[in-house]
Parts: structure tokens; sequence; C-alpha cells
């Protein structure tokens, strides 16, 4: 059975230095990966929103005169897919291998759709651009429905 | 009893039967009629490899029979013949077939001129492998990624090997085979080595064996995709192993191609996996070891041998009681719809008429090679008979172990000993009906290499792709000219190997995906019809669009503008960044203001527009169009790179909602909404300020495209319904009505305002478009500034007006632009404006002397319609702006 | 069909993942340097057309947005450098 919910997630995009957003510290619920040389995510529950950016700025203010942390929560959508098929789902819509060393956050196309993904083994955070929200779970209840797919109400994103 | 229906009659199904079977053992010979002349054709290869046995099942043509399993109640039914396929009136063709010669299409029928739409009507029912069913409807099919370390193709005694020596090195691998492994095989040694493989690789971790999912190509990649009926698999391994085996060599003798005539591996299936006989009476050619093994299957099956034609190499191995001839050949097939003698030439030259129904023919093998030589840059190996045709199965399992492990592609020799005999007469492609003699008056007529030949014949370009007759056509050429080698070369191996429906090859793949906004449900919930703009689904009008017009220009309206690129860029270099990217200045930009954009590329032409905003010190707020949203970032990060500079780049399009508050009675509605101030000191036109609408965060932007006063209200996207709903409720009593792109259209038409790629081209210039004054060329630098200083020297040959209709309506845009009888340009832009009673234009114009025509005739509806309009120059709607500004 | 790109940011990724962005030019458009107008025009308009190795961008728009500097042979599709 596969389970798909849209998570409601704070996203704060870091930019500074590479060295400086190594630098950040952990965030309580939250899950942090660098996204470019200059860039770094940092994911939680929509509920700290205001703590995450004052933490990431606080980082960046203290470590450099021009690092920048910014909330983007509202240009994306997440959808959190959860069974034991979760690899299955993967291989079905992404052209790439599923990743190793789990978890992890990868960035490539899923479904056509540019995707940022937080890969666990039960369970994949699927980050698209609001914009093709609509997308994904159209297209897996569609194309996994011998795997019994079921949305269910949006809850808080959780790790 | 189960049955399938065949052309409106019941045929009874036996277990593991195929279609082919079927029809065998119900005594349908005649199974299809060939491309071009109708001749009958019967079960040939039976390997799936020929075009011979190809049916209609279920609406769907040219499925071959020989490797589709039959099901309860399937519609088959044979096509390409009139009245019917056993019965073809159409094969009188054959003896007009001088009528058409190779290339008719360039030689007969083109004169008098239109005879040949008149024939080639004919020439399309008459040709081909069955009728398209269009009724049928498109089912939507899925695709799979897989990542093995090792792929491997054909799951025969080769491709089993490979597969499991990957596995148990602890690789993973996909075994992928075009039918079930191993039922194409008759019973033999072979047979019971694939079986006995098999069940070692079913009990083998980390090997996914996929069946009936014929691989139709390999890619770069690598890729290689595999169709199975409902799913097209996408298999991204680091290495490949073909083992596509090989296929009987095809024979090539006056009436080789008569339904009787049989390639003795496929007979030998039929007889022994299906137990039906191939024919009651056969000559045999037993040219190969294998075709000893295949002897005694059709013995068993009780087929008479007439004759066994057997080389003197094998001969002591012959059962003594079959009749034989040492050393001979088969020089011809008689018979008019089905074999009825065959004639044998001794080696000393004597002819003998044997009648019998059946010719089973063992002459070689050639490689079934075509996936083995595409994507020869990826590490693609060989193993088995693709590789040595005929090999032992020892040295077949030796060579998959070899292939499984090789970390570098060996290339194949492919040498030309392994090619057939050049053929003497007969028809040599199956699929495309052409002869020996067409391919002999091709080459006289020049065209002397295979890779022309092919292109002139169509050989080998049919649903077998040269498998049968690639090696016939080198031989035939080879003869033809012996000095040189290049000519004979191997065509070259391109995708789809096997047919495969456009459902497959569509499978899975998401098309148009469109951009949607926040407030997306909210359109549609009121009654907006959505239309395409660029990659956004917008609402194109709310049902009425005058009424929405009529809105802006006298009331309030709104607009979601929320699919504007929105970018911050900001960071100690922003101001210089932006100075250089853009050709306006930026430095001298105030806080709180904003200024309009054009962005140029390096050669000087428009490539988008927009607006920079200074929302604090080194700190922009930036849009751009909203078709050009997503490469803006491409551009801005492309410079960022070149000049190596300390800014930061946002792209906030999907993060900010934005909606446009437009008309006169705009400020009116939001000072209702807010407690900051939003009268004309504190946002005058152009500028910018943060303020609170309904408790909603807004940076608002004094904008003029609609040539009213109008505030562009850019929030948080999760709040754009809020908003939206807010300013609808609170503007009821001021006639608010939203507007959508194609009342936006006609606003900004008054205004004389351009949509960049609506009406500029790829070669637009400011100037062209007379927008110099947003091209400051006292700047020392911006993008694109040298190139407008070289092409300031050429004077423009035409130029963007603002053109008048009168009249009661607007001619359509695209309309040409006529001056007598010159054509002078056409409308990018038109629409009828209500409020100027009149059609309103711009058009793009042929300048005489530096100037452009005074009047011009649009014509539009195919001429039908003519509209004489004057160019004027300026805005046609509030030309001072005297509203923009209020 | 199906090149892949190994992009430094995020893995190796199917070409349909990004954008061509051209053979980079041997000058670059800046302030202060003032090529001359020749060169200028022969940078913007003029491509080599490389049979062979050519130095070219790509823009990663399907991951991490940036764009990244490969060595490909123009003749084998082979990326023998990203950087």
């Amino acid at each position: 059975m596969l389970e798909l919910t849209p998570s409601r997630a704070a996203i704060v995009s870091c930019l500074d230095e590479g060295h400086v957003l190594d630098g950040m510290p952990d965030f309580k619920g939250a899950f942090k990966a660098r996204t470019a040389p200059d860039e770094l995510w940092i994911i939680g529950p929509a509920s700290a929103a205001a703590d995450l950016l004052a933490h990431a700025g606080r980082h960046l203010g203290g470590a450099s005169s021009h690092g920048l942390a910014v909330d983007l929560s509202d240009g994306w959508s997440v959808l959190t897919v959860r069974g034991s098929e979760v690899a299955l789902v993967w291989e079905r819509f992404s052209e790439n291998p599923i990743p190793e060393g789990r978890p992890v956050l990868v960035q490539g196309a899923v479904a056509s759709v540019a995707t940022k993904a937080i890969v666990f083994d039960t369970h994949i955070h699927f980050v698209n651009p609001a914009p093709l929200g609509y997308h994904l779970p159209r297209r897996i209840l569609n194309g996994c429905a011998d795997l019994a797919p079921r949305l269910t109400p949006p809850t808080e994103f959780a790790l | 009893m189960p049955s399938i229906d065949f052309e409106g009659r019941p045929l009874p199904l036996q277990p593991g039967d195929t279609i082919a079977s079927v029809l065998q053992r119900e005594g349908v010979t005649v199974v299809s009629r060939s491309f071009k002349y109708h001749r009958p054709r019967g079960l040939y290869c039976g390997t799936g490899d020929c075009p011979n046995c190809m049916v209609t099942v279920d609406g769907e043509p040219a499925v071959r029979s020989c490797i589709t399993p039959a099901g309860l109640g399937q519609k088959v039914s044979r096509s390409n013949g009139w009245p019917s396929v056993e019965h073809d009136a159409l094969s009188v063709i054959w003896f007009f077939r001088w009528a058409l010669p190779v290339g008719f299409y360039y030689k007969i029928f083109t004169r008098p001129r239109g005879l040949w739409s008149f024939v080639e009507k004919f020439i399309v029912r008459v040709a081909g492998l069955g009728p398209i069913d269009t009724a049928l409807t498109p089912e939507a099919l899925e695709r799979r990624n897989l990542h093995p370390d090792l792929a491997v193709i054909g799951g025969g005694v080769a491709g089993l090997s490979a597969a499991l020596f990957a596995a148990l090195r602890g690789e993973t691998a996909v075994l992928i085979d075009e039918g079930l492994i191993g039922e194409k095989v008759a019973p033999g040694p072979t047979r019971t080595a694939i079986d006995s493989l098999l069940a070692e690789v079913r009990m083998q971790k980390g090997i996914t064996v996929i069946e009936r999912a014929p691989v139709t190509g390999i890619y770069e990649g690598p890729l290689v995709t595999a169709a199975s009926r409902h799913v097209l698999h996408l298999v991204h391994p680091k290495r490949i192993v073909v083992a596509t085996g090989a296929v009987e060599q095809h024979a090539v003798f006056p009436g080789s191609d008569l339904p009787g005539v049989w390639l003795s591996r496929g007979a030998a299936r039929m007889a022994g996996v299906h137990k039906v006989k191939p024919g009651v009476s056969a000559v045999v050619v037993l040219g190969t070891e294998e075709s000893l093994v295949h002897l005694d299957t059709l013995r068993n099956a009780g087929v008479a041998i007439r004759m066994a034609v057997i080389p003197s190499a094998l001969a002591s191995r012959l059962p003594k009681s079959v009749p034989s001839m040492i050393d001979g050949e088969v020089v011809e097939a008689k018979g008019r719809r089905h074999v009825s003698a065959v004639v044998v030439r001794s080696p000393a030259g004597v002819r003998e008429v044997v009648p019998c129904d059946t010719v089973v023919l063992s002459l070689g093998f050639s490689p079934r090679n075509g996936l083995l030589r595409q994507a020869q840059q990826c590490i693609v190996n060989g193993a088995g008979e693709v590789v040595t045709p005929g090999c032992s199965l020892d040295s077949a399992s030796e060579s998959g172990r070899v292939a499984a492990r090789q970390s570098v592609a060996i290339p194949v020799e492919q040498p030309e000993s392994h090619l057939p005999p050049a053929p003497g007469k007969g028809i040599v492609c199956l699929c495309e009906d052409v002869g020996v003699g067409e391919v002999e008056s091709a080459y006289r007529e020049g065209y002397t290499s295979t890779e022309i030949l092919k292109r002139y014949t169509t050989m080998t370009m049919g649903p077998c792709q040269g498998l049968m007759c690639q090696g016939h056509l080198r031989a035939c050429v080879r003869k033809l000219e012996p000095s040189l080698t290049w000519t004979s070369a191997l065509t070259t191996a391109r995708p789809p190997a096997r047919p495969l429906t456009l459902e497959q090859a569509a499978a899975g793949y998401d098309h148009h995906l469109e951009l949607r906004t926040a407030l997306h449900h909210r359109h549609v919930a009121q009654g907006a019809n959505m239309a395409w703009a660029g990659a956004w689904h917008r609402p194109g009008d709310y049902g009425n669009q005058e009424k929405e017009y009529w809105a802006v220009r006298r009331d309030v309206s709104l607009m979601d503008v929320g699919t504007l690129g929105k970018y911050r860029v900001c960071g100690p270099d922003a101001t210089e960044f932006l100075e250089r990217l853009y050709p306006v200045h930026i430095g001298n930009l105030g806080q709180g203001r904003s200024r309009y954009v054009l962005s140029l590329n390096e050669a000087g032409y428009i490539f988008d527009d927009g607006l920079v905003a200074l929302t604090a010190p080194n700190d922009y707020f930036v849009s751009t169009t909203s078709s050009g949203a997503d490469a803006a970032e491409g551009w801005f990060r492309d410079w960022k790179d070149t000049w190596k500079m300390k800014v930061h780049i946002v792209n906030q399009t999907a993060v900010l909602g934005a909606i446009n508050v437009a008309g006169p009675k705009s400020r009116e509605l939001l000072a209702r909404l807010t407690r900051d101030p939003v009268d004309r000191e504190a946002i005058p036109y152009s500028g910018i300020a943060r303020i609170t609408v309904r408790g909603i965060p807004c940076l608002a932007v004094r904008v003029g495209f609609t040539g009213e006063l109008s505030y562009e209200l850019h929030h948080p996207a999760s709040r754009s319904v809020e908003l939206w709903n807010a300013l609808l409720e609170t503007g009821a009593d001021l006639n608010i009505a939203p507007h959508g792109l194609e009342a936006l259209k006609l606003l900004r038409l008054e205004k004389g305002h351009i949509i960049v790629s609506q009406d500029t081209d790829f070669d637009t210039t400011p100037h062209k478009v007379g927008m110099d004054w947003a091209v400051k060329m006292e700047k020392p630098y911006f993008v694109g500034r040298s190139s407008i200083v070289r092409l300031a020297r050429i004077p423009p040959a035409k130029k963007l007006v603002t053109i008048r209709f009168e009249g009661t309506s607007a001619p359509n845009e695209g309309a040409q632009l006529m001056v007598g009888n010159d054509r002078v340009g056409y409308l990018s832009s038109c629409r009828y404006s209500p409020l100027l009673k009149c059609g309103v234009a711009l058009g793009w114009v042929r300048l005489d002397n530096g100037a452009p025509p005074p009047e011009v005739v649009a014509v539009s509806d195919n001429g039908a319609r003519r509209d004489t309009g004057r160019i004027v120059h300026g805005a046609f709607y509030d030309p001072e702006g005297a509203k923009l500004r209020a | 069909m199906a090149l892949r790109i190994n992009c430094p940011n995020c893995g190796s990724r199917p070409f349909t993942e990004y954008w061509f962005g051209g053979e980079v030019g041997s000058a670059v458009s800046t302030p202060g340097s003032h090529p001359d107008p020749t060169a200028e025009f022969e940078r913007i308009w003029y491509r080599r057309n490389a049979f062979g190795m050519q130095t070219e961008r790509w823009f990663h728009h399907a991951g991490c947005r940036r764009w990244l500097t490969a060595e490909r042979d123009t003749v084998t599709n082979a990326i023998h450098a990203v950087h």
C-alpha cells in the first residue's frame, strides 16, 4: 500500500560561501542539505517557519556580512509518499537510480518535473515547484494503481 | 471449445498456441499478401523475424502471429488483400511490375500534372500492412526505469549465462527477452540447455527477468528501451550484453517466398513445440548440423521427407531411409498459391522436379545484430550466435560470461565470408517486395552502394529492418562491384530494431505540463476560460471580454499576474550587476522607485522585458514577462558566473503571488483594505511601497501596462485566494470584475505597448520598435551595447508602427499588409476598440527611404477581407499618460 | 536520446534536465575590456562548429539550477570533463 500525503513544510534557502553554509547548526525536526556551492536548504514543519528563518539568519548574520536566508515555502509543494514500495515509485518516475546513503536530498526530474526529493528507506518527500504541484499525485495515482495508492489529508511535515 | 475469431470463423485453441500455430493447424496457409505485388505469403521464419506472418489482431495491424500467444476470443484477420487475402485480385500487379520500377513515383505518373495525386490514392490503398483502426482510443501506458549493473538482451544460452555470471559476481542484471524465454527454440540440446539455465536464473538473486518485451533500441547513456504490451521499460545499465542470436539464412530463388517454404528453426518449432505439421511432404535442405536435429523432429511429427539435400560433410549422419541428394541445391519452388513442387539441381547440373507441399531450408545463419550495431560508444558487447552464428552451446555459454565482464566495447568483426551467396533471381526483401532484378536496375541507374540502394529501393527499411536481407543486399553489391569494398558495407542500424506502437513510444511521457498559479482553482470556479500563455494556464476571459475591458477603463478590475517572473537580486555587487545587465540606468534609481527594462542579448536584440525596483540598498525586486520567467534565472546566473560577482539571485516566481488592481477606482478600493497610504504622494506612478492589505503583506508596484491607475500587489502565494476574495468582495459596489488575457491584450494595444515575442522577432532591436528611450547609449557598458553601436550604422529595413482601421470591426491578427500590389508587412497585434470605435493595431512595415507608408491595406480571410489603415504616431488612448499617473 | 551529463552538484543526469548554453567563447564581454569591433562581432556571431572537442555550458534547470562547463567531443558525444 502507498500513502500519499501533502506535507505542510517550511523551506528556507540559505545563500552564502560554501564554508559558511557547512557550519550551519542543525535545527531539530528539520532536514538540511546543500543544493549548490552557494546554497543550502533547510526543510522543516511549516509551524516552525519563523524559527527556522531566524535560526538560519542568526548563523549567516554572524558568520559573514552578506549571507542571506529566505523563506521559499510558498513556492514549493511537498508530497510525502509512504509504504513498503516507495523504491518502486522512484523507479517508475525517475530516470536516475534511487540514491544511496539515505536519508539524502537529491535533485533531478521526477515525472518530468524538477524535483528535490528527500529519500528515506520507508518514505520519500517529493518537493515540487508549486505551479506543478498538482502533477505528481495525479501521476502516482495513475501509474501506481497496482500498488493501491491512497491520498490522505495534508499534515505537518515530519522527517 | 476455446477458440479465436478468425475472420468470423471460430478456430479452436490448444494450450501454448501462438496465432500462427492455430492458423497452421486449421490449414490457413496464405497468411498475408505482400506489400507491393500482393504475392501470397505464408509462415516462413517462425521466429518473429520476417514480415510474412503479420496479421491484424483486435484492431492492431502488423502483429507477428508466430510470436504472439493466441488468446480466447481474439479477433484475428488478414490484411492487404482484395476481395480477400485468400483470393486477391490485386495479385495481378505482379504481372504489371514492369510499370512499377524502383523509384517509380519519381519516374512515371509525373505527367500530366495532377495525375500523381490521383494515382497516389490508389497506391496508398493497395500497398501496406493493413489499415489502422482510427476509432480505437489510445491507452495511456506506463514507463518504468531500471538501473542494473548489466542489461542482457536475449534469453538464450549466451544471455542466460551472462546474467548468471554477473549475478554470481554480486552485480545486478536485467535480462530481457522478446518472448517467453526458450519458447521459440525447437526441442533439442539447445532447448534443454536453456531450460536448465533458466531454472538457475530464476533461483538467483539480483536478476530481474523481463519477458515479452522486444528491445527497440540502444541509445547513448546507455539506455535500453524494451516495449512490453503495457509498459515501456527504460533500462539504464552500466554495461550491455547483446545475445540476440541468429536467424536462419533467408533463401532467395524463384518462388522462395511462396507459402510452404519454411526456414528450418521455425518449421521444427511448429512441429516440435506446437505439434503441428508444417506440411505433409517435404524437401529439406540440411546445410547445418543443427538441421539434422530438426529433421528428426519433422519426421517424428509425421512429415514425409521426399528428399534431403545435404552437403557431403554431413551426409554420413543422415538416416539411410531418407532419400537424399548430396551437394545439390534447391533452385526453384513451383506453385501458384502454395508450393506444389521444387526443382533441385545436382552438382553435375542435372535438374530434378520433386513434388511436395513443403520446403524446409537450413542454409546457414545470419546474426540478428541490429541492436549490437547501435550506440557503439557505450559498453555494448555481443555474445553467442549474434557474434558467431551457429556456434556450439559451450562457446555460447563462455562468450556470455566473457561479455558480461567486459568493461570496454569490443568491436565485432563482420567478415564478408559470412555473406550469403549473391542471389540470381527472386524476391530479396520480403518486407518491401524488392527483387534481385530491381536491385540490379537501381545499381545501373547509379545507386552503387548499400546505403543509397537502401534508400532508393526501400530494401531493408521494412518491419524486419534488414534482418533477413541485409546480407543479400551486400552480396548483390559485392558481385556487381567486386573492386570496391566500401560499397557493400553494412548499413547503419537505427532504432527501432523491433516494431512498436505509438502508444508504447509515448508510454508514461508527461505531455505539456501546464504551470498553474495559486489562484488556478479560484479562476475555474469563477467560470474562467483557461488558455495557454507560454507554459502557463491563465484565464483568457471570464465569459465577457467587453465587460472585463470596461471594468478596467471605467471602474476597477483584477488580474492574476502571479505568472510574472519575480526575482530578488541582492548582495554587495547587485547594483553593478544590474547596471551591466540592463540598458537603462540602475545606479540612480531611488529607493522605492522602479524602472521599465528591456532584456537584450549580446546581439542587441530584445528577448524579454520587465521591471527593476529598488527595495533597500543593494536589494532589488526584478520582474520579467510570464513566458520569460524561467529562462531569466539562467540568464542572470550566466552573467553572474562570467563577471564573478557577489550577488544573490533568488527566484521568487512561485513564492510570490501577484494581483494587478487596475482601473480609475483602484485607489479607492485599496484604501478600504489598508491603513497604509496609497495616494499619489505615497505611491506615485512607477513607485513601490510595502503595504498591508487586509492583513496580508504586499509589495505594491504602480505599473501602467493597461494605461489606467493600477497597483500590482506581490504577496505570499499561500495567501493569494484570501487577497483575491477580499478585493472582489470589497469592490462589489465599485462594479469590480476580473479581466483575462484577451481584455489585457486590447487594453495594452490601445496604449501601443508591445508584447515581447508577439510583436517582436528574434532580430528586433529597440530602435525597430521605437523604444530608443529605453536604451541609454551614454552608459559606457551594458549587455548588447557594442552590437547596438554597430547596428546603428545600418538603416533599418522595417519598423513596428501603430495602425488605425476605421469601421465597426478589425482585421485579423497576422493579416498581410499591402501597398498597391506590394506586400510591405503584417499585423502582429490587432483588436477592435469599443472605446475608440475603430480597429487598433501594431504592425511591421517595410520602410521606404527610412519612412513607413502613410496608408496600408490589411488583407485577411484569404483575401476576402480588405481594410485600409492609417499609420498613426504614439498611443491611441491617453497619449499624455494623465490617467496612468493619476 | 539519453546523453547523460555529470552535474558537479547533483550527479549524473539525462541531458533533458539541462538547457544547452552553447560553446564558451574565447573572450567574454566585460566593461572596460575594449575588444576590437571585429573580434567582438566574431565572438557574438561566429561559431567554430567544432568537429571534436568543445567547451560548452549547460544549465541544470531540473536540479541545482546552476551552470556547468563541460568538455564534449562533438563526434562521439563523449563528455570528458565537467567543472
